[in-house]
């Protein structure tokens, strides 16, 4: 199965060939970003270093510059007292020469501790001077001291100005050094800034873009699969099996769709064999329809061939018995009662197979019609009631007043009823039978409640099948051919109705059915 | 060269207030003391020849003696200076106090002084402090600072003297009467040095402990004079006997 195409289709797909779980996957991509993050925060701390470490420099530059400028003042005002000392011959001004003299050297000192190695030649060079100011300074002052006029005026002159000419010359060089340092320095200043501004902003835009895509990568890469998942369990619930799921992961999603594969194949391969065997079944079956309805209509036809020689050894019985061929002897008699009896018993045998077998093979039609449920309860009571005397049970009948004209196969209902009433009796040995019939809702229930042997649990839900009774001794005692309450079951379903039973061992046992007031959807 | 300032920073106590020095210094001294050279003298061959040895003491409490500050030409000069102006040994010896006879010994001959001493300016500091230069000898005074000192002095007895120097420039100031002069300068007012001018042979400078000795006396009386600049002038008479040399104690009270 083709993954659906995202925007970034081949590196997804490589992303999701990293033989890696997505757990170490979502990992490193949230540490690369971390990872980013620090480098810019580690490059902006040495900028900032960098600019500091240059700012300094610029300042200490600046510094030396004042100091210079400091310098050159102190020439200048020792030229200015020395003409002072001269002019006024005190010793006031001497000592203001002096102090400046010596804060020229604190100052050059200072000068030539932060003085970079390139200007200390300069610096030295001014030192040498300086030394040699010091001895004038000194020899003016000591001349003024001793009144020695001419001999200062001349160390002025030829010494002092010269040395400090020079001196000037060298400060000046020294302080457009230093100027030129300052300007290199505010150049590379600003190049740093300008180097930081393009860094900072590579970095940024470098991390939104590797968040954007990483991100958009990663979730793509789960996407996909998943939508391919989605897609594949469509078809699997849709029936069609056997497909697979092609994704490029080899993380928990590529081993989730190699299961889902897999689980997809199963499925097909169980589809397969089920549908194989349900139309073996459906061929059996429809063999096994025919074969049955076969055996029906078998059965059918020979129970009707059987019914014609029976009821000709019936009627020639009960000819002889009515004695149109004459008086029978007293011997013969009893004979000829026992043959009509079990021939009778025949005949009923094979009118109910014949009923079963027609039912069977859809041929038993209803013979729909208005009905009275009154007359079918008397039909019945009349029937029975000679054999309730018989056996010296109770029995009752009682039809809810009110029942309105019903609808429906009347003989086959009476059927019915007598055939649970039959078996009542036929299976109590004393006490007593009640058939009662009620109606509510549109329903009419038939209930035939008895004081008999009843009937085990385990063999209610057999109890309406053919051929069936509770035991074959039951058979042998009570006599009857099983098929009786089959029969019924199926007439009864026939009208859409329901037949059950409540039945407890020793007690005696209710059976009922109940059948639509009108069945099959006659007139209402 | 080398940066005083540093290494002086290094041994720097609490700042003390500033003063501006150089304008109140009107003033010059700069002196310079002779060395006594009272090793090596020879023992008077005369019977009679003694010696005394003895020790500068301080009695009492030291004065407690503040750092000086040093507010200009820190450079050369650093940040503060060590006062000097009472140096106790830590058994209580006072140093750099000059001790004499009051009266020399009539005709005895004790070894002559030295007739020149040199007292340099190092670090912004006279060394010695004290020097101590019969009369009519001389002093060199050398600066080894590279800067200019002025020195200064106005002695009562000697002309006086008022000289700017610079770096490695000697100037060589005579001494002809006896006294005891303070010698300053005027760029550093915290520089203190003294010159003694001895009036005969007897004397003596004590060192770092607080000894000193006097040798070539004859046996008698005599009183000894010692000073000291914080401390003053005290006397102490002492008999010289047999015993050789005569152990003294000089104790000068505190104040």
């Amino acid at each position: 199965m083709a993954l659906i195409n995202s925007p970034l289709g081949a590196p997804v797909r490589a992303f999701a060939r990293i033989r890696a779980s997505v757990h170490v996957k979502l990992l490193a991509g949230f540490l690369l970003i971390t990872f980013l993050v620090i480098a810019l925060t580690v490059v902006s701390l040495r900028t900032v270093a960098e600019t500091a470490r240059e700012a300094t420099l610029l300042d200490q530059a600046h510094e030396r510059v004042v100091w210079s400028r400091q310098i050159e003042h102190a020439l200048a005002m020792q030229m200015h007292f020395t003409s002072m000392t001269l002019l006024s011959q005190g010793e006031e001004p001497v000592s203001l020469i002096l102090r400046e003299n010596n804060r020229f050297n604190d100052t050059l000192a200072r000068l030539e501790t932060a003085a970079p190695a390139e200007e200390r030649t300069l610096i030295q060079a001014i030192r040498g001077a300086q030394d040699d100011a010091m001895a004038t300074v000194a020899d003016i002052a000591n001349a003024v001291r001793d009144k020695k006029l001419a001999e200062a005026l001349t160390a002025l002159r030829t010494r002092q100005e010269p040395i400090y000419q020079k001196i000037e010359t060298l400060v000046g060089s020294l302080v457009s050094a230093e100027e030129s340092r300052m300007a290199k320095l505010r150049q590379s200043l600003a190049a740093t800034r300008r180097q930081s501004m393009r860094l900072m902003t590579g970095f940024a835009v470098a991390s939104v873009v590797l968040a954007l895509v990483g991100g958009f990568i990663i979730s793509w890469s789960f996407i996909l699969p998943v939508r391919a998942a989605h897609g594949f369990l469509s078809d699997v619930a849709a029936g069609r099996f056997g497909g697979t799921v092609v994704v490029p992961n080899r993380d928990e999603f590529g081993a989730l769709a190699e299961h889902m594969t897999w689980m997809s194949r199963e499925l097909h391969r169980l589809d397969d064999e089920q549908r194989v065997a349900a139309a073996t079944l459906r061929g059996l079956n429809d063999r096994l329809a025919l074969a049955s309805r076969a055996k029906s209509e078998f059965l059918a036809n020979m129970s009707h061939e059987l019914r014609t020689p029976l009821n000709a050894i019936l009627g020639f019985t009960e000819i002889l018995l009515d004695e149109l061929y004459g008086e029978v002897p007293a011997n013969l008699r009893e004979p000829l009662v026992d043959i009509q009896t079990n021939g009778r018993h025949l005949l009923r045998l094979i009118n109910d197979v014949l009923d079963l077998s027609k039912i069977e093979a859809g041929r038993l039609e209803l013979g729909l019609g208005e009905y009275s449920v009154q007359e079918i309860v008397e039909v019945v009571h009349a029937s029975l009631r000679s054999l309730a005397i018989e056996k010296g049970l109770a029995f009752s009948v009682r039809v809810a007043p009110g029942i309105p004209a019903a609808w429906g196969d009347g003989r086959r209902l009476t059927q019915c009823l007598l055939n649970l009433a039959g078996n009542a009796l036929k299976f109590t040995r004393q006490g007593r039978v009640d058939i009662d019939v009620s109606h509510a809702d549109g329903w009419l229930t038939f209930k035939v409640a008895d004081t008999g042997i009843g009937i085990p649990k385990e063999e209610v839900e057999n109890i309406f099948a053919e051929f069936r009774q509770v035991d074959t001794t039951i058979t042998r005692e009570y006599g009857g051919t099983g098929l009786g309450l089959s029969i019924t079951k199926r007439l009864v379903e026939m009208h859409g109705g329901r037949i059950g039973v409540e039945s407890e061992l020793g007690r005696g046992s209710t059976f009922f059915f109940t059948v639509p007031l009108h069945a099959d959807g006659g007139p209402a | 060269m080398t940066l005083p300032i540093h290494k002086r920073a290094s041994t720097g106590g609490a700042p003390a207030p500033r003063r501006s020095a150089a304008r109140t210094s009107s003033t010059v001294l700069c002196a310079l003391g002779v060395f006594m050279l009272v090793n090596g003298l020879p023992i008077p061959r005369d019977a009679t020849a003694g010696a005394i040895k003895g020790t500068v003491t301080l009695k009492g409490t030291a004065p407690e003696l503040k750092k000086l500050a040093v507010t200009i030409d820190q450079y050369v000069c650093g940040k503060e200076k060590n006062p000097e102006e009472l140096v106790l040994s830590p058994q209580g010896g006072i140093r750099s106090a000059v001790v004499w006879l009051d009266k020399p010994p009539a005709g005895a001959s004790a070894a002559a002084l030295a007739p020149t001493a040199t007292m340099d300016q190092k670090e912004c500091l006279f060394a010695p402090r004290v020097v101590v230069v019969p009369a009519g000898g001389k002093i060199d005074f050398l600066n080894s600072d590279r800067l200019l000192h002025n020195l200064h002095s106005t002695p009562s007895a000697n002309p006086p003297f008022n000289r700017t120097q610079p770096k490695g420039r000697t100037i060589t100031i005579p001494f002809e009467k006896p006294e005891i002069i303070r010698v300053t300068c005027d760029l550093h007012s915290w520089m203190r040095g003294w010159v003694v001018v001895a009036e005969h042979p007897y004397y003596a400078l004590t060192d770092g402990a607080g000894e000193f000795e006097l040798k070539g006396l004859p046996a008698g009386r005599y009183t000894l004079k010692v000073w000291q600049e914080r401390l003053g002038t005290v006397s102490k008479e002492v008999v010289v006997g047999d015993q050789d040399p005569t152990p003294v104690t000089l104790e000068m009270p505190a104040r």
